[in-house]
């Protein structure tokens, strides 16, 4: 005789067996595509994030070499001068790509430098920002109170060398014009008074 | 400790009217909550001025204190109490228009009593957090969530990094009070109150906008497109967002430019079109970008994006397996902030203030039953360490008036 539905005992697979012999039921459906909407949409997170952090880890790459290049030269700067960035700027003619450059704005009209003892010969690299009406920027360049230099600055990025005498160890730069260039910026709500930017200092015996 | 919670006070189906009442008498909860934000107030004052001698030591302790509370932003709420909104006509160049008055406005009606900027702005963030933990602890209550739950997401709120900006003159707690505000009225069946909240916390910040359109989900789901369509509900729905289309009435006398507000936006997160910015949304990519940035310029705003990254990539993963499951207002909350976070970010090109904007949505969390469930099963140790280093870490550099994000 037929046992009632129900009645008899379990089936042989166990509960399991009778979950699956059960209709579907639209909440389990919805948790079942809920898993695969979720699953879908994680794989596509993690994919595009990656594709997009290996496209651009190349130029990161690069980014933080010209960080470390400018970084070496940070503890000769003194004061009047902006925390190290680092920019693209257009590479040299016939290169295809703009390269990073680590570089400090100067501050305000006078930025100074400390020279390393036994250096006789220092070389800037330099970019000047262009002054009001046009004028060609120059730069002073004072060993303590002696002027050692005078340099007249061409557009984009140069290095320029004077000779120093055996004097104080402190140099300053005297800027002939500064531009007031105003930076949208998080937070950063005034204007910044520049005039060169610096991109190297070597100093030979 | 346990601490009792007044569960019996509280309906957790919002079908279920509970008649109007009188504010409820603090509860043992009420006060043990207190109690943890004023020992909070209490070791991040000293955790300040330790800072503060180790860090800015040629500063006095009343200079310090005082950059502390005007740290980056607060600077601009200060500047349009000082001076009003001004606005020179350029989209491209950062103006206080871009920031939203009602945070402004109540410091200054306290400054106008006679009380210091600065301290009118301390007072008023920190009396938002605390009033925002006592409603943030009935919220859950009334979501069914054990005592151990409450008792951890109080906690977890207080380590967030962005809980430090109760002690600043940020619009931060004050966003908090009103999202949690605006969540409970709802959850107690005072929707025209729970709408009028939201259209005050759509004064404070752009992204308190995912609170109204919350709200009118919510609606929705619970009373049918009819309901939210009727005259009452349009109503409300116009109530959720008084706060901006306000803003945008004065900035349009005023200016002659009603969404100058949202024009200038642009002078902090650039000029990206419109499609570059979905594209950057699809792919996420100010994620891999908060990484990329650090890694090619290891300055201190780039840490801070890189600390955002993750930040940002867990409010959509959040989002969209709460979406997947059983879910109620906070997950369309939730799903909201994420858009308008993950917009920023993708308009600035990296993680633009993830930690502090998305504070909010973080906190009501718990009144997910399947959130609940997954903090049950896992460690709470990784995500308290990991918010514990990065408010460590915010403490020095408020101590130094340097960017935090």
């Amino acid at each position: 005789m037929a046992s009632p539905p129900g009645a008899g005992p379990p089936p042989a697979g166990g509960p399991a067996a009778t979950r699956q012999n059960d209709p579907p039921t639209g909440r389990r459906r919805a948790i079942r595509w809920g898993r695969v909407v979720f699953l879908a949409v994680t794989v596509w997170v993690v994919v595009s994030m990656l594709v997009v952090f290996f496209r651009g880890f190349t130029q990161a790459r690069l980014r933080g070499e010209a960080e470390q290049v400018a970084a070496q030269y940070q503890p000769s700067l003194g004061a009047g001068w902006y925390p190290l960035e680092v920019d693209q700027f257009p590479s040299a003619a016939g290169a295809s790509r703009p390269v990073w450059i680590g570089l400090n704005y100067s501050r305000a009209a006078v930025s100074t430098l400390d020279l390393r003892p036994g250096w006789h010969r220092l070389s800037l690299r330099l970019s000047p920002v262009s002054c009001a009406g046009g004028q060609p920027p120059r730069v002073s360049v004072q060993q303590g109170r002696t002027t050692v230099g005078h340099l007249a600055l061409a557009p984009g990025w140069s290095w320029y060398a004077v000779r120093l005498d055996g004097g104080p160890r402190h140099i300053s730069l005297h800027y002939s014009c500064v531009l007031t260039q105003r930076i949208p910026g998080l937070g950063l709500q005034g204007a910044r008074t520049l005039a060169v930017a610096l991109a190297g200092i070597r100093g030979t015996g | 400790m346990r601490v009792p919670l007044a569960t019996g006070e509280l309906t957790a189906d919002p079908a279920r009217r509970t008649a109007r009442r009188p504010v409820p008498a603090p509860t043992d909860l009420d006060r043990w909550i207190l109690a943890c934000f004023v020992a909070w107030l209490i070791v991040v004052g000293i955790g300040l001025f330790v800072c503060l001698r180790v860090f800015a030591p040629s500063l006095s302790l009343h200079q310090g204190f005082r950059n502390i509370v005007v740290n980056s932003d607060a600077g601009w709420l200060r500047q349009i109490d000082v001076r009003g909104y001004q606005w020179t006509g350029s989209t491209n160049v950062t103006s206080d228009i871009a920031f939203l008055p009602l945070y402004p406005l109540v410091v200054g009606a306290l400054h106008a009593l006679g009380l210091g900027w600065n301290g009118s702005a301390f007072l008023v963030s920190a009396l938002c957090q605390g009033l925002m933990l006592v409603l943030l602890g009935r919220l859950l209550v009334a979501s069914q969530a054990s005592t151990a739950q409450v008792k951890w997401a109080i906690g977890f709120a207080l380590l967030y990094p962005a809980a430090l900006f109760a002690v600043t003159g940020f619009a931060t707690s004050m966003l908090g009070l009103l999202v949690v505000g605006a969540l409970l009225a709802h959850r107690r069946g005072h929707v025209t109150l729970a709408f009028v909240v939201a259209g005050l916390a759509t004064a404070v910040y752009y992204t308190a906008l995912a609170l109204p359109v919350a709200l009118v989900v919510a609606e929705v789901r619970a009373r049918g497109v009819r309901a939210v369509l009727s005259p009452l509900g349009v109503g409300r729905m116009l109530l959720g967002v008084s706060g901006v289309v306000g803003f945008m009435v004065y900035l349009g006398a005023r200016f002659h430019h009603p969404f100058a507000s949202l024009a200038v936006q642009q002078a902090w997160t650039g000029t990206a079109s419109l499609g570059t910015v979905l594209r950057r949304m699809v792919t996420l990519s100010p994620v891999p970008n908060g990484v990329l940035g650090y890694i090619g310029q290891r300055q201190l705003a780039d840490l801070s994006h890189l600390l955002d990254a993750p930040f940002l990539l867990l409010l959509i993963v959040a989002a969209v397996w709460l979406l997947s499951g059983r879910h109620g207002i906070e997950t369309w909350l939730l799903a909201g902030g994420a858009a308008l976070v993950l917009y920023n970010s993708a308009k600035a090109g990296y993680p633009f203030s993830v930690i502090r904007l998305s504070y909010p949505f973080w906190l009501v969390l718990p009144m997910n039953a399947r959130f609940r469930g997954l903090l049950d099963r896992l460690s709470w140790a990784i995500p308290y360490l990991g918010c514990l280093a990065i408010s460590c870490f915010w403490l020095t550099l408020l101590a130094q008036r340097l960017f935090t994000d």
